[in-house]
């Protein structure tokens, strides 16, 4: 990603129901944003929305110059892996067979695997550590081996943009830092990373920048500290953060 | 999947050679042997029973069972339903609601246009769907399954309604034709069938990792580049080829696209590639056993359509019982 991606007016209802307000922003190339807010704020709403999967917003985001619901599908998918929050596997796929799905957009409908497709496959799938799993029937993973392997999939499509949505759910912690860890790696390579969370202790050690949003808007954007320790984020959350002198964060209700 | 594939190939070879032997005269395997050596131009009697008689029937129902179960195991994937089948979404009952108004508005037309008119009807039926479902916005993967069961008992209505008004005699030819099955049938059966059938199973196969990519979910698909909308119309075409053209030959024949992917899944996994050829070789076997089964040693009323229903029901509901776990 040479250009940042540019979010521009969007705004998405359900009904009457106001999901997404008038959200503006810019993602500058290489750089790792963490999408926080409380629940229902709109975070997988904007995430969907971003990557063109949902339907009926207004608005624009722009990615390389073109809007999102402009670009074909597969090439899109080229520029942008987007990781859904929901998962369900019904079918008895194979991890390899799914880790291989993030290739098809650079394959279409009938190439075969050339080996430059093996090789990303592989990576992903040994940086996920899930390449033991290679054969196993996708429907008897576990959440976190689940995680990991739909995660593969959106590391072997190799795009240079990444949306996460809630990658750190249902990792144990040793896998969440691992998973901190490569994320920190791709954008130290380059890679543009916006990742919704929860966790916010994890979020603000790991994140540079945050986007907080409550109720469907856009409260605030910077560095995560100064996101978290904000009046909006206190407003949205109905927490109060601050960094304490040590370094680490302290949450207290009111 | 190369063993099972290789495995289905040679259980249908022999299933085809075996339902040569018996009908109103038992063969032996040398008169058959015999018999199907000598061409289609040899002199014998028992060569014009293999060649004229069993060998083109035995053939259509082998190529219906193949058409249906592979597109049996398309829907299931595009639907995210195991119980989608060819008969779920009116494209089946479509059909035989052509059929039906031929037979009974048309009781002398030529042989060709009974199955042309099924065929027409399948194709018009899921058009329909199509046409309701797309106009004017983007259904979700729901509403077209949705809008595809209203359809069918729409058509299904439609086939009562011809049932009631016709008389002693076409009630008897319609529900012959609905009971689905593949008696007396001919070459040109397997000439109208088989390039449509080829054509559509071709489709299916082309759109294969798009089947896999949908089976996890349409945000997912689109995450990895499927154009879902386009991709559903391309199913719904090889499909409909596909079904269309066993619907024409054979009738409506239920059970066989619902039951022969799932089980063949615990052995050849999920993925189109491996699924499609398989359950189309798995489903040609099938319903090549049941066929001999229903000619040999039932009563000349139990045609293949019913069997299939009778025998499908049961083990469905055992496949249930036995996989509560996930059923796709």
């Amino acid at each position: 990603m040479k250009q940042p991606l540019v979010l521009d007016d969007l705004r998405f209802a359900v009904r009457d129901k106001i999901l997404l307000d008038d959200i503006r922003a810019e993602l500058p190339p290489g750089s790792m944003t963490a999408v926080v807010g409380p629940n229902g704020a709109g975070k997988s709403t904007l995430l969907k929305a971003i990557s063109a999967t949902l339907h009926g917003w207004t608005g624009s985001v722009t990615l390389e110059g073109r809007d999102v619901r402009k670009w074909p599908r597969p090439e899109l998918a080229c520029r942008m892996a987007y990781l859904p929050q929901f998962r369900p596997v019904a079918v008895p796929l194979s991890v390899e067979d799914l880790v291989a799905m993030g290739r098809f957009p650079h394959l279409g409908a009938w190439k075969p695997l050339r080996k430059s497709d093996r090789d990303a496959i592989e990576s992903a799938m040994e940086r996920m550590e899930i390449a033991y799993l290679r054969d196993r029937d996708a429907t008897t993973l576990s959440g976190g081996e689940l995680q990991r392997t739909f995660l593969a999939r959106c590391l072997a499509q190799g795009s240079p943009l990444l949306l996460l949505d809630e990658p750190l759910t249902g990792l144990d912690i040793g896998h969440q830092l691992a998973l901190l860890e490569i994320l920190e790696g791709l954008a130290a390579e380059g890679k543009t990373i916006l990742w919704s969370v929860h966790d916010l202790r994890l979020a603000a050690e790991h994140a540079r920048d945050a986007w907080l949003l409550d109720r469907g808007r856009l409260t605030r954007r910077g560095p995560i500290d100064e996101v978290l320790a904000s009046p909006e984020a206190r407003t949205a959350f109905g927490v109060e953060m601050r960094r304490a002198d040590d370094g680490s964060w302290r949450f207290a209700r009111g | 999947m190369k063993r099972t594939l290789a495995i289905l190939a040679a259980l249908l070879g022999v299933a085809l050679f075996v339902s040569l032997l018996a009908g109103s005269s038992d063969l032996s395997i040398g008169a058959a042997f015999r018999a199907l050596s000598q061409g289609p131009a040899g002199a014998s009697l028992d060569s014009g029973i293999v060649w004229n008689v069993r060998l083109p029937r035995t053939l259509v129902v082998a190529l219906v069972g193949g058409a249906l179960a592979a597109a049996g195991g398309a829907f299931q994937a595009l639907f995210r339903n195991p119980m989608a089948d060819p008969s779920l979404l009116g494209i089946a009952s479509g059909g035989s609601l052509a059929a039906v108004l031929v037979l009974f508005h048309l009781p002398q037309a030529p042989i060709w246009i009974l199955p042309l008119a099924a065929f027409c009807g399948c194709f018009g039926a899921a058009f329909l769907l199509v046409a309701l479902t797309h106009f004017g916005g983007r259904p979700t993967m729901t509403i077209t399954l949705l809008t595809g069961v209203v359809l069918s008992s729409l058509f299904t209505s439609g086939v009562s309604l011809a049932l009631l008004l016709s008389d002693e005699y076409q009630l008897r030819q319609l529900v012959f034709w609905l009971a689905g099955g593949a008696e007396a049938r001919g070459w040109i059966h397997v000439a109208i069938a088989l390039p449509s059938m080829l054509a559509g199973f071709a489709i299916l196969l082309s759109v294969g990792r798009w089947l896999d990519a949908l089976a996890l979910g349409e945000d997912h698909a689109e995450a990895v580049g499927v154009p879902v909308y386009r991709a559903r119309l391309v199913v719904l075409a090889g499909g409909a080829l596909s079904v269309g053209a066993a619907v024409s030959v054979c009738g409506p024949v239920g059970f066989v696209g619902l039951i022969v992917p799932h089980l063949l899944r615990p052995w050849v996994g999920a993925s189109a590639k491996a699924l499609l050829p398989s359950s189309a070789l798995g489903g040609a076997v099938l319903l090549v056993v049941a066929d001999f089964v229903a000619r040999v040693w039932l009563p000349a009323g139990i045609q293949l359509g019913v069997l299939t229903s009778l025998l499908g029901v049961p083990f469905f509901l055992w496949l249930l019982v036995r996989e509560r776990r996930t059923m796709l």
